[in-house]
């Protein structure tokens, strides 16, 4: 938990005024990341929104009992990410979902790729992403998806770059076979 | 593909439109009016029951000093007294944290009762203070009590409560 995150936790404990705007400064800091992270697996911004909303109620409604033992960033990851796959059971027995914009391209080139769908492609991405233990999925989502750099993740998660660059090269890795695997059983499971 | 190649390399995250700032001030804002944070019952019970007990310890251990301000150089301390007297506040202060889970609540609740209306009428000094040892004899506090031409009725209410 970095000093900025103790601070905002304390100040929101306390109430009042001063913990209002303490909450929204942590919201305009951290709900891009968050909103990247959520619409990348809802896919619509309307929808993202709404698991936003979720999301930052509970973080409200429950930091000050946050410890402070795991990364402040890798609790908010989890409740948006619980929070989006919540949403996304829900949505299973209404419609489909309507994609707003690409979230990824295809670069021609690879021979696993070819004649595959940006939606199929991302929806292994998603799931090798789920399979990965926490804190490999959050430096993979901020590195890969949000395209941070490992001085940027490094504020967020208080991890060493050194830490970073490893967990994100095991996550590369796993994503990677996870993909090839994949890609080359048919059909898809 | 090329084997040098990761397949992620095939991959390119398209940058995601984010809502402007303003969204996630009004967001915040919104929640933080309409949601009333929960009040953590275990954690005030915790609390309230820590300041209980420093108020308990706090009352021993002035009613411990106020028992060895009035008792007479003369006599002689015996048993748990004796080692009383050789301890100082503090470590029975300690003395007190470290085995405040051994007193029950009741116990805790009698130990900080203050003095009341009833008991502060009273004209017998072991009413008054009624945590005095039944060792210690009525007449030994009031000999000593003349001895010094103290006269509890020369003190006020307040001063009284200060003990």
């Amino acid at each position: 938990m970095t000093e900025q995150d103790q601070k905002w936790r304390d100040t929101i404990q306390k109430g009042g005024k001063k913990a209002e705007k303490a909450f929204q400064d942590l919201t305009i800091f951290y709900g891009p990341k968050l909103y990247a992270q959520v619409y990348k697996m809802v896919k619509n911004d309307t929808s993202t929104k709404d698991v936003l909303q979720e999301t930052f109620i509970k973080i409200w409604l429950n930091i000050a009992k946050f410890e402070g033992k795991s990364s402040f960033y890798s609790w908010l990851y989890r409740i948006a990410h619980n929070e989006a796959l919540s949403f996304l059971n829900k949505e299973k027995r209404k419609s489909s979902i309507s994609l707003d914009q690409n979230i990824i391209e295809l670069i021609p080139g690879s021979q696993e790729l070819q004649g595959k769908g940006t939606d199929e492609i991302l929806f292994l991405l998603n799931k090798a992403t789920a399979n990965l233990p926490e804190k490999q999925a959050l430096v993979f989502e901020l590195k890969y998806f949000q395209n941070l750099s490992y001085k940027e993740i490094q504020e967020i998660t208080n991890t060493s770059q050194g830490a970073l660059k490893a967990s994100f090269h095991i996550a590369k890795e796993k994503i990677s076979n996870f993909l090839i695997l994949k890609l080359n059983q048919s059909p898809l499971v | 593909m090329d084997n040098k190649k990761n397949i992620l390399d095939f991959i390119k995250p398209v940058k995601t439109t984010l809502p402007k700032e303003d969204y996630f001030a009004h967001l915040a804002l919104n929640i933080a009016q309409t949601e009333q944070i929960p009040i953590n019952p275990e954690k005030n019970t915790k609390v309230r029951f820590l300041a209980f007990g420093y108020a308990a310890a706090a009352v021993l251990v002035i009613g411990f000093i106020l028992f060895q301000q009035f008792m007479p150089p003369s006599v002689e301390h015996i048993g748990y007294e004796k080692y009383l007297g050789e301890l100082s506040p503090n470590e029975i202060i300690e003395y007190v944290e470290s085995n405040i889970d051994e007193y029950s609540e009741d116990e805790l609740i009698e130990a900080s009762l203050p003095i009341t209306e009833e008991e502060m009428e009273s004209t017998k000094f072991t009413e008054i203070f009624g945590y005095i040892p039944d060792e210690v004899k009525t007449e030994t506090i009031e000999q000593y009590l003349d001895e010094d031409f103290i006269n509890l009725n020369d003190f006020d209410e307040n001063e009284l409560l200060i003990f």
